[in-house]
């Protein structure tokens, strides 16, 4: 899933102006650095989206008969790879 | 011997020369056909009467208008299904297998020979064949490891879930947050957060689609592309409220 640099830190505002409503919880940093840290974690498995899709186009390489890009059978292939990596990561 | 020259004259009389190249192996490793029900016309497409069409190779019907191309196709089809009753089912499981389970294939009577004989029920097009070695084959492990969902948005609320768990277990591992309840509260909340914010845009989607379905005539009359015109709507009313995509 891609969400834009504008979009993650938005998100991580809101997420941080709910927090700051709520009773039960409490920081003990400041807001700002807690939202630096939500930020810097969506866009760390974020980014594993582009490292599942080298990793699935580096293993597709390696076949000598891999069918072609843009094929159905290249597609199922890929997403195979693709997903098997997200997985490692533990997503 | 008495086919052998029937099916040599055939495709003599019809100058078919891809025919005996695809028997001869020409065109490639080719053991599997899929056959067209009609035993000339699987002699004339393959060299073979028990051939037909090959089924890991792309295939071209080409002719003149109503000649009958999709009538041949669907033919073929039909034939496919009549022979290989459960072919939907097979290819279902091997999906959801992720194309992992040979035991779908090879447990089957209608499955292809591994000797390479050709024979009429030779049908089915093994997608592993894709796989480059037989070490590959070997591999691959029986349990699926890739997790599949049923619906994008499936996949999506998982995601989100994840991506609240992670930023959770970072806020508490960094010693960042007091929270007094169970984590899982949490993740709820930001979960929740997060799909409310990435809602937006499907909304707006839905609402500009909507916008544009009355003005159609409007648009096709001034030639303007669909695309372009959802994008510039699009654009306009994030603007106007000010929203983050």
């Amino acid at each position: 899933m891609k969400i834009s640099r504008d979009k993650i830190n938005h998100i991580s505002s809101l997420i941080v102006k709910d927090f700051a409503k709520r009773d039960e919880l409490d920081y003990k940093v400041d807001l700002n650095d807690l939202r630096l840290d939500i930020t810097r974690t969506m866009t760390d498995i974020l980014q594993l989206d582009d490292k599942a899709d080298t990793e699935a186009r580096r293993v597709m390489n390696t076949y000598k008969n891999a069918p072609r890009e843009g094929s159905p059978e290249w597609d199922i292939m890929y997403q195979k790879h693709f997903d098997e990596y997200m997985n490692k990561q533990g997503l | 011997m008495a086919v052998n020259s029937l099916v040599k004259q055939l495709i003599k009389e019809s100058s078919n020369d891809m025919a005996s190249a695809v028997s001869a192996g020409i065109l490639g490793d080719c053991n599997t056909f899929l056959d067209t029900g009609s035993f000339s016309l699987n002699a004339l497409l393959s060299g073979s009467m028990y051939g037909g069409i090959p089924s890991n190779k792309i295939t071209c019907l080409a002719g003149s208008e109503s000649v009958g191309k999709t009538f041949f196709a669907l033919s073929i089809a039909k034939n496919f299904l009549d022979t290989n009753i459960d072919s939907i089912n097979r290819y279902e499981l091997l999906w959801i297998s992720n194309f992992e389970d040979q035991t779908i294939l090879w447990n089957s009577k209608t499955t292809h020979n591994k000797k390479g004989i050709m024979s009429a029920k030779n049908t089915f097009n093994n997608p592993i064949d894709y796989y480059p070695s037989s070490k590959d084959r070997l591999n691959i492990s029986k349990e699926p490891t890739v997790k599949i969902f049923k619906t994008y948005a499936d996949a999506k609320t998982y995601f989100m879930d994840t991506l609240s768990k992670k930023i959770v277990r970072s806020m508490i591992e960094k010693d960042l947050i007091i929270w007094e309840e169970t984590t899982d509260k949490l993740e709820t909340i930001i979960a929740g957060i997060i799909t409310e914010d990435l809602m937006i845009e499907d909304l707006l989607n839905e609402e500009v689609k909507t916008l544009l379905e009355s003005k159609t005539e409007e648009y096709e009359r001034s030639m303007m592309d669909y695309g372009r015109v959802f994008q510039m709507v699009k654009s306009k009313l994030v603007r106007e409220r000010g929203l983050i995509l």
